[in-house]
């Protein structure tokens, strides 16, 4: 039995939910505070991956970093190197389609946070930045970690993004579900059960790790 | 030492003007009230003094320190005016302790024993803020705000959530303040009662100051119809002088009254008058007259009696309808009830003319 999807799904899921809490986080705490012409328009372009079918979403994902696509093509040309179908497009595809969980769970959170509190931390001195690290993120923080949970297992159960853009590669590029979806379709259904089974374990531990984390005290 | 402040902020709804505040008023050390309905801008001036509203022009000066200064440009961050600022609802940090909320805005906590002995919170610095009585979170708020040596303190409507008990304490606790920071001390309240503590009454109308003097003058000579009514006089009626004495002045109203003369009138003038319902004497009948009270004497029936505690409020159907609050013991000694008829006098010293109309 090869491990290797169960170990390739966490290791792209955890590599992009690394990438996308911190800058889902900056764009939540952007969208709750500010207010800026184009706000509208940038919460809808964020929220676009919750809609759109991953094949589509893959699909615009080619158009930007394929060889030859609009942002692709310098860095082909830079690097001889291309992002496409290679793991790290799997950690791309990830990324875009999670954080739109990742920036609405904790731009509510942010938003709860009593704005007084933030306005007497800069009474007493506080930066915006120290504001955020001490009383915003703090008292944000179970809606962020709600976040960050999600956005991990919308990661782990990626697979129209990856599809398209990382392709099917044995040993390379072949995640939990991709391996699953090829085991139902070649009838191994052994294999298929066992897959799916991992998968859910994994899944159910996580979350109710996540549980133990959000109840305790902040 | 002192503060002063003169700005203009207006804030547009669909490119029309919503609401506009016009503030104006300099002060020295001292407590000084700002009084007046909810929505009058009192918060919104308080926001501008501490750098977290911006106003379209103006001057804010603490202490002669520039904070804003529209014309050369000069805008201080809220982290650079050293305000200490306490919230209406104390925005105390739920997720900190009593001592982290306390020594949140300093470097080194040294300062930080004799500050929880002041306000006695000792003993409650590992608790958290919901694990505090409203009067032990307003202290700690008040900590927090005064470990900064702030050069300045806002107090935001800080008695509204205060039983009797807390009220008479936070009086106490405010004396205490100034005597050991020496800084000008704001406040925002809406009770006439609190009001009267100030060394300096800021009234507030609608966007702007509508009068500004000690508590005594602005209670007894408001300046306005307006003013007089946010200071809880009511017996306001109109009048056109018919004769002008040496040191008193004849108004025709309903019925001839006479008030102390103030400069400026003519006869043929309509002008409004008034006394505080407090000012009004009920007679009693078995009693001669003294010379004083022997002004402006009018009868009418009690029509409705509110008691208030230490106070009863008595209205009453006569020649001019007049609010009177009497002390309850007076009340009772008198045993007045509602559909009996009473004298009282119009004292000519308490009846104030107010030249507006």
């Amino acid at each position: 039995m090869d491990l290797f999807p169960l170990f390739l799904t966490l290791k792209v899921s955890i590599i992009a939910t690394f990438i996308s809490a911190p800058i889902g986080i900056a764009i939540a705490y952007i969208l709750a505070r500010r207010d800026f012409s184009g706000k509208n328009f940038l919460d809808a372009l964020i929220l676009l991956p919750l809609v759109l079918p991953p094949t589509v979403t893959g699909y615009y994902l080619i158009v930007l970093f394929g060889k030859n696509g609009v942002i692709g093509k310098y860095i082909y040309s830079l690097t001889g190197w291309s992002v496409m179908f290679t793991w790290q497009a799997a950690v791309l595809a990830s990324v875009i389609v999670a954080i739109p969980f990742m920036i609405k769970t904790a731009r509510a959170a942010i938003e709860s946070v009593d704005i007084e509190l933030e306005k007497v931390a800069y009474t007493l001195g506080k930066s915006e930045w120290k504001t955020l690290l001490q009383v915003t993120l703090p008292l944000a923080k179970k809606g962020i970690l709600a976040g960050i949970v999600l956005s991990f297992a919308r990661a782990t159960g990626e697979f129209g993004a990856t599809l398209m853009c990382a392709g099917n590669i044995p040993g390379k590029t072949n995640t939990m579900p991709i391996a699953i979806y090829d085991a139902v379709s070649a009838g191994e259904l052994g294999t298929a059960n066992l897959l799916v089974l991992i998968l859910t374990f994994v899944s159910i531990f996580i979350l109710y790790l996540t549980n133990r984390l959000i109840q305790g005290r902040w | 030492m002192g503060i002063e402040v003169d700005i203009e902020k207006t804030y547009l709804q669909a490119k029309k003007p919503e609401f506009s505040l016009k503030a104006s008023f300099s002060l020295d050390s001292e407590l000084a009230v700002l009084f007046g309905h909810s929505g009058a801008g009192k918060t919104l001036t308080f926001h501008a003094i501490a750098g977290l509203v911006k106003p379209d022009k103006g001057i804010i000066r603490v202490n002669g320190r520039t904070y804003f200064d529209s014309e050369r440009g000069i805008n201080l961050s809220s982290q650079e005016r050293r305000i200490g600022y306490v919230f209406q609802n104390y925005a105390l940090f739920p997720h900190l302790t009593v001592e982290k909320n306390i020594a949140f805005g300093i470097k080194k906590s040294e300062d930080l024993k004799e500050i929880l002995s002041l306000f006695e919170i000792n003993g409650l610095e590992k608790r958290y803020p919901n694990q505090l009585s409203g009067g032990q979170q307003q202290r700690v708020a008040l900590a927090r705000a005064l470990i900064i040596r702030p050069e300045i303190l806002l107090l935001d409507e800080p008695f509204s959530a205060l039983d009797h008990v807390m009220r008479t304490r936070l009086r106490r606790d405010l004396k205490k303040i100034q005597n050991k920071y020496g800084i000008p001390v704001l406040m925002i309240t809406h009770n006439p009662v609190e009001a009267y503590m100030a060394d300096t009454l800021i009234v507030y109308g609608y966007g702007g100051i509508e009068q500004i003097g000690s508590p005594k003058e602005i209670f007894n000579r408001p300046k306005s119809k307006k003013v007089a009514r946010l200071v809880g006089i009511n017996n306001i009626f109109t009048g056109t002088v018919c004769n002008i004495l040496e040191d008193d002045v004849v108004i025709q109203s309903l019925e001839k009254i006479i008030a102390p003369k103030i400069s400026g009138l003519e006869i043929g003038e309509e002008v409004i008058w008034c006394i505080r319902p407090d000012h009004v004497m009920v007679l009693r009948e078995d009693r001669p007259l003294g010379k004083t009270v022997a002004e402006n004497l009018f009868s009418g029936k009690i029509i409705e009696v509110i008691p208030k505690g230490a106070t009863h409020l008595l209205f009453i159907d006569g020649n001019f309808n007049l609010e009177i609050e009497m002390p309850a013991h007076a009340f009772e000694r008198l045993s007045l009830e509602v559909g009996k008829t009473i004298k009282v006098s119009l004292k000519k010293s308490a009846i104030h003319i107010i030249k507006e109309c």
